[in-house]
């Protein structure tokens, strides 16, 4: 492989579809999202249908990698990390109207480092990002 | 313009998949954004006309208005033919404005329109 | 050239997705494209050497036609599916992630993932 350089402002979008550790899909996105950014790429995740559960917060896992955990790290390092709306009320993480000033639903069940968004948040992404890819459905 | 093909190959109902890939398409379109929605494998059945009262009868959306909201919206929809004849679905018995191709028209619109490709 | 990755994570023979895989790969050559799989998860099982049928067939055909194919070390060996068992031609990464998020940032036109 021909070593590239990386364009920092070149982005990475990943929706995920299924929950934490129902399958190995989150593990995958973790671990796709955490090397784009040891290359310098931005990332930009959005949970949608049971995806969202990743955003719970409090995973405590035995045997499997700690999802939580790993989107708090990914977003620590400046990833984006939304998740839908409509898809968290159904699923009981949603707790007020939409907060201006944090950006995001609120939800004490949530991570603080996901933003409960509206699902113009992955429309945003996809016409913002450079390449998106899908895990979790199909 | 931006343009994302959805790919949806799920049935209507057994999944939420199905709707969650009709509402991306109706708001990528809302924000200006070139959408094609592609009918694959059981997908097809998401497009076919005549559902009664799914909200009433099994408490979900109607999936045909989803298909309808999109087509209103200049979005284009299109139905694998190989899929629906495997599934003896005839073209009368789709919704009014669903495109059909061959698979190699489909492929064709992945390789060509698919700046970002979303599955479901 | 214009170039495509193909990412599966889904097994070969439960659903359609690695033949909707197969089919677009066989398409975006046929169009003369640069194609790449990649074989992830329960996807590295489309690697097994010496399948019948149409997945099989057409891993083999897109080897021929210069299709790079990359499956993940560790869910091969995670299932037991050592090197010996892997259909020839197929590259097998320890840093497949990287070598991914590489080609899909720097070279690819187009990205799919199923």
């Amino acid at each position: 492989m021909v070593e590239v350089e990386s364009d920092p402002k070149k982005t990475l979008s990943i929706m995920l579809f299924s929950g934490p550790y129902g399958s190995q899909d989150a593990d995958h996105m973790c671990r796709i999202a955490e090397k784009a950014m040891d290359k310098g790429y931005g990332v930009q995740i959005f949970l949608y249908g049971d995806g969202v559960h990743a955003q719970l917060k409090g995973q405590a896992p035995k045997m499997f990698m700690n999802i939580g955990e790993k989107l708090t790290d990914l977003a620590k390092r400046g990833a984006i990390i939304k998740s839908c709306v409509r898809c968290s009320q159904a699923r009981g993480y949603v707790e007020d109207e939409f907060d201006e000033e944090a950006d995001r639903y609120p939800s004490s069940k949530a991570l603080d480092e996901v933003k409960i968004y509206s699902l113009y948040g992955f429309i945003n992404f996809i016409k913002s990002t450079d390449k998106l890819i899908t895990l979790g459905s199909g | 313009m931006v343009s994302v093909v959805i790919e949806i190959s799920r049935p209507p109902f057994g999944s939420e998949h199905t709707f969650a890939g009709l509402y991306v398409a109706s708001a990528s379109l809302s924000k200006g954004i070139d959408v094609i929605v592609l009918l694959r494998g059981d997908g097809v059945y998401t497009g076919r006309k005549g559902q009664i009262e799914p909200q009433e009868k099994i408490h979900l959306p109607p999936t045909e208005n989803l298909v309808e909201d999109v087509i209103e919206l200049s979005g284009r929809v299109v139905a694998d033919n190989s899929a629906l004849e495997l599934r003896g679905i005839a073209a009368e018995e789709l919704i009014e404005g669903i495109e059909i191709l061959d698979t190699e028209g489909i492929h064709d619109i992945i390789l060509e329109k698919g700046e970002q490709i979303v599955v479901f | 050239m214009a170039r495509i990755c193909l990412l599966i994570t889904k097994p070969p023979h439960s659903d359609e997705n690695a033949e909707r895989m197969c089919g677009v790969s066989q398409r975006a050559r046929e169009s003369g494209m640069d194609v790449a799989i990649y074989l992830l998860g329960d996807g590295v099982l489309c690697a097994k050497a010496g399948q019948k049928g149409y997945v099989g067939d057409n891993i083999r055909a897109a080897l021929e036609n210069g299709v790079s194919i990359i499956a993940c070390q560790q869910d091969l060996e995670a299932r037991a599916i050592s090197k010996d068992h892997v259909e020839s031609g197929i590259e097998i990464s320890d840093d497949f992630e990287g070598i991914f998020v590489e080609d899909v940032m720097e070279r690819a036109d187009r990205v799919i993932s199923w």
